[in-house]
């Protein structure tokens, strides 16, 4: 009797676990929800929609994140599209508020009255340039490249005339090689003399050249520069790489990878290039949440970074976090831009003298 | 007999409150929207943002015959759509405003 009852009820057990594990894996796919999430992730990097709309960039985050929320707890398709409708228009209008709020300051400032904006709004909105190492290296290889032909020609021309002199000394023949030979005589030079020169044309190869050739571990300045191509700024713990809260969902340390992938790869990159490199970050919050929270978002938020770093193939030995809370302000808590500067995370190269 | 109509014009009212807390209420949303699409009006969104206008006003004009029909749930997403439509349609004509008269000062000067 209980062998029958068994033999109903496994395959309804088995049928019910295959159902589980297929929701399990299932990812409710939404264009529209992609539509919204590819339009908040393009306009929150402008700095000016940033600095100069961000109660509604906000909004438009929190409304991006209840369409995801739909997507993951499998609500209906119209339901998730909803959302993300309303999450691409609160995006689209952020981007709009900041392009309104910056031509009324303009036009305060072209009419000689108070302007709109304060300062420390516009200088949180000026236009970061942040050249990629990709963007910076090419224009650095085609320099090197360039020096690299143009000392390549010399040579062929040197070897053109100590073989030119050789041949000819066997059979004078050939005007222009010979013309050549007079212009060497004349210029007090034998083929072994140019024979001998060779070597000195190599040494006095400039030197990114010839670290192309034979790479080596660049120096302190070439790695400072390498620094400053990624943005990062010169402090007194050494340069430093900012990144602000807008990485991170709101108010946990859930790291939005693909916003913070270019500053990541960045970082990497260097850290995978220079062994001797450590990296120290180092998590920092505003002083709306109590001081255990704060301390404790700010390392997780370190951690988040440290993650992401040591999946880009950074041994995690290398890489140094603390969370300090918002005992370390950069700015005044008291206005709605100083705690968006408050709240980051600063990549620290602390030991660039190498 | 007063004990026993009183009891039932409880009951009713009764009823009608838990009907109308269980139903979405599109009130606060209808009359946001109302709002939102005067304010794109007067900030130019005629000229400076008719087709974000155009979207608002009629997912306003298909809420309002759903709500008549008694599809508040439907009705009130439209009236978010609507709502944020016309934030859009304003906040564009602010942006063109204030760039036009940007452009006519620098011409002017």
């Amino acid at each position: 009797m209980i062998k029958q009852n068994m033999l109903k009820v496994t395959p309804l057990l088995l049928v019910s676990a295959l159902v589980l594990a297929g929701c399990a894996n299932k990812q409710t796919w939404s264009p529209a929800l992609e539509d919204a999430q590819k339009t908040y992730e393009q306009i929150s990097q402008d700095p000016i929609v940033a600095s100069l709309a961000a109660t509604e960039l906000s909004e438009a985050q929190r409304q991006l994140q209840r369409a995801e929320t739909a997507s993951a707890e499998f609500r209906k398709p119209h339901t998730i599209n909803h959302e993300a409708r309303l999450a691409k228009i609160k995006t689209l209008t952020a981007q709009q508020r900041a392009r309104a709020m910056s031509a009324n300051h303009s036009l305060q400032l072209a009419l000689g009255t108070q302007p709109v904006l304060s300062e420390q709004q516009i200088l949180a909105a000026l236009p970061v340039e942040e050249p990629t190492m990709a963007a910076a290296l090419p224009e650095a290889d085609a320099n090197i490249v360039a020096q690299i032909a143009a000392l390549t020609e010399q040579l062929a021309a040197l070897n053109a005339q100590v073989h030119g002199t050789s041949l000819l000394s066997d059979s004078n023949e050939g005007d222009a090689s010979l013309a050549q030979i007079e212009a060497n005589n004349m210029a007090g030079k034998s083929s072994d003399q140019l024979l001998l020169e060779e070597p000195a044309l190599e040494a006095a190869l400039p030197a990114p050249a010839a670290s192309k050739l034979q790479p080596t571990a660049p120096s302190a300045s070439q790695l400072e520069q390498q620094l400053l191509a990624i943005n990062a700024k010169p402090s007194v713990h050494g340069m430093t790489l900012t990144l602000g809260d807008r990485y991170f969902d709101q108010g946990t340390a859930r790291l939005w990878s693909a916003r913070a992938a270019r500053h990541l790869d960045n970082v990497a990159e260097i850290l995978s290039k220079n062994s001797n490199l450590i990296l120290n970050i180092d998590g920092h919050t505003d002083n709306t949440l109590d001081a255990d929270t704060s301390y404790d978002l700010s390392i997780d938020r370190a951690v988040s970074i440290k993650s992401a770093l040591v999946l880009r193939g950074i041994d995690e030995s290398r890489i140094n976090t603390q969370g300090f809370g918002h005992t370390q302000p950069v700015a005044a808590n008291t206005d709605p831009l100083g705690r968006l500067q408050n709240r980051r995370i600063e990549l620290i190269f602390p030991n660039i003298q190498l | 007999m007063k004990k026993r109509s009183l009891s039932s014009c409880a009951t009713v009212g009764l009823c009608l409150l838990l009907t109308a807390c269980a139903a979405p209420k599109p009130g606060s949303d209808y009359q946001h929207a109302t709002n939102a699409i005067r304010a794109a009006e007067i900030a130019g969104a005629e000229r400076y943002a008719p087709n974000e206008l155009s979207v608002a006003v009629s997912h306003f004009e298909k809420a309002d015959s759903l709500v008549r029909n008694n599809r508040l749930e439907r009705a009130q997403k439209l009236l978010q759509i609507s709502i944020a439509q016309a934030d859009l349609a304003k906040a564009i004509s602010d942006a063109e405003h204030a760039e036009a008269a940007l452009q006519q000062l620098q011409a002017t000067n």
